[in-house]
């Protein structure tokens, strides 16, 4: 729903400045796994030291916006879409920022690697992690664009995660099981590859947090389980 | 909270004229016994026109003429037969500005009940008096001065001194116009607060232009916008989910 502006000018600012927020925080996370994807590639220790280091960046950005959305609550008293909008992005920045410390925990992991992690689901993890990040950039652009199809359409992007999640998992016991001595080197893999999880059931809160502040309804009512089948477009 | 499912006032296709300017437009709505419904909208809406129409207000001014059809417990009181006196004791009104009797703080409680015949003895009178002063929240803050003139108290005192005195005659509906937009906060407060302790016994109607206050005080709120009811349902479905464009912008200051 397109809508006027307020007949408080500022109040249009404010709201605008706290959208605009929303994608920096995303882009910056975004960028925070990136990043750690890049050092995972190449085992480098001294980026992961850079990566960990910018994670104070988003949580102070974490910080200022959660600042500004409760000042906004406490001055406009937000009403109807105004306040599931501010609502939403209060649950937003929260999810984004944990995203953000997953992320960096990956860095962190490849950091305190002094061992030779292994090839093949060291890759895997990365085209994983590549794949949650571009839930992470659509996820925003839903946001951006305020659509609940759009995040309707992220929220499905999950499943994929899911299953590679499972498949690197058995990957990895199969590694373990095959050679002990890769116990260690794995169970650094093993983390992160349940980071990624962790990163994607996130991206999947916020697109039900946008889908209601769209809508005025849940994605999903608790009536039923949120099965493929279920959120899957209706046959017109 | 358990649902009750009585009618108390069922309006139905209620036009309203000022001369020739039509104010209220084929108003239809019912409301429910014991819950606050609560009427907003810009001003000149007809929010308190419709209020007025609930007690028969509009008789008292002239040029306005007031068709369709009100039921209070099914009766029609849209009607030249309708009784008046009788339909007031049963509805009371509480305005913007407190508008206490120049009299003494008993004596504007025990006006009501005096004239209606409510009272056989002085005790009896003396009891009502207490009672609606204590429901009304202000008992204890005037119980030892009750014959100081009413115009002696504070503006929030004054208003729950109308509420009392609008209950004393034991009525089973409270019309309220904007009865806390002459209050400060802590004075608001209590009036809310007095609200939440009345809807178990009345049927409330309160006209409010604060969207926070009709959001804190009722279980049903209607949008007016120009002399048309163009949404009216569950309190917490209008403040965060409204289907109507013109409310969604009403209630979120987009224009009003």
């Amino acid at each position: 729903m397109k809508q006027e502006g307020h007949i408080v000018k500022s109040y249009d600012e404010e709201i605008k400045d706290i959208k605009n927020s929303i994608v920096d925080m995303g882009s910056l996370v975004e960028k925070q796994l990136k990043d750690s994807l890049q050092c995972l590639k190449n085992k480098d220790t001294e980026f992961a030291e850079k990566i960990i280091e910018n994670d104070n960046v988003i949580d102070k950005m974490y910080n200022d916006l959660d600042q500004s959305l409760i000042e906004i609550l406490g001055k406009r008293q937000p009403m109807a879409s105004d306040l599931r909008t501010i609502f939403s992005a209060i649950k937003i920045n929260k999810d984004l920022e944990r995203i953000g410390d997953h992320a960096t925990n990956i860095a962190k992991r490849v950091a305190v690697a002094e061992i030779v992690l292994p090839e093949k689901p060291s890759r895997d993890i990365i085209n994983m992690g590549e794949k949650v990040n571009i839930m992470i950039s659509e996820v925003i652009k839903a946001f951006l664009e305020f659509s609940d199809e759009d995040a309707k359409k992220v929220w499905l992007m999950d499943r994929e995660i899911d299953e590679e999640y499972l498949g690197i998992l058995r990957q990895l016991l199969t590694y373990m099981m095959e050679e002990p001595k890769r116990i260690t080197a794995c169970t650094s893999l093993l983390y992160m590859v349940k980071n990624l999880e962790r990163m994607g059931d996130y991206v999947q809160n916020i697109a039900e947090d946008i889908y209601y502040a769209v809508s005025g309804e849940p994605l999903f009512d608790g009536s039923s389980d949120p099965t493929w089948e279920a959120i899957l477009p209706k046959k017109k | 909270m358990v649902e009750n499912n009585n009618t108390k006032i069922s309006a139905k296709d209620v036009d309203v004229f000022y001369s020739e300017k039509q104010a209220l437009n084929k108003i239809s709505m019912d409301i429910k016994e014991k819950e606050v419904t609560a009427l907003i909208g810009p001003s000149g809406c007809g929010k308190s026109t419709f209020l007025r129409c609930i007690n028969r207000m509009n008789d008292l001014i002239e040029i306005c003429k007031v068709t369709g059809s009100i039921k209070v417990d099914n009766e029609e009181i849209i009607s030249s037969s309708t009784d008046v006196v009788s339909l007031r004791s049963k509805i009371g009104m509480v305005f913007q500005k407190p508008n206490p009797f120049p009299k003494s703080i008993f004596d504007n409680v025990a006006y009501g009940p005096s004239i209606h015949g409510l009272a056989d003895t002085k005790s009896d009178l003396e009891n009502i008096v207490i009672t609606s002063l204590k429901k009304a929240g202000l008992y204890n803050e005037v119980k030892d001065r009750l014959n100081e003139p009413g115009t002696s108290l504070s503006g929030g005192q004054q208003q729950r001194l109308c509420i009392a005195r609008a209950i004393a005659v034991n009525p089973e509906i409270i019309l309220m116009d904007e009865p806390c937009s002459a209050l400060d906060p802590i004075a608001t407060a209590i009036i809310e607060e007095l609200i939440d302790e009345l809807r178990l016994n009345y049927t409330i109607i309160i006209v409010t232009h604060s969207m926070q206050q009709a959001a804190r005080v009722s279980q049903k709120t209607c949008f007016f916008h120009l002399g048309e009811l163009i949404e009216s349902g569950e309190t917490n479905k209008i403040f965060t989910n409204p289907d109507n464009t013109k409310t969604q912008d009403y209630i979120t200051g987009r224009f009003g």
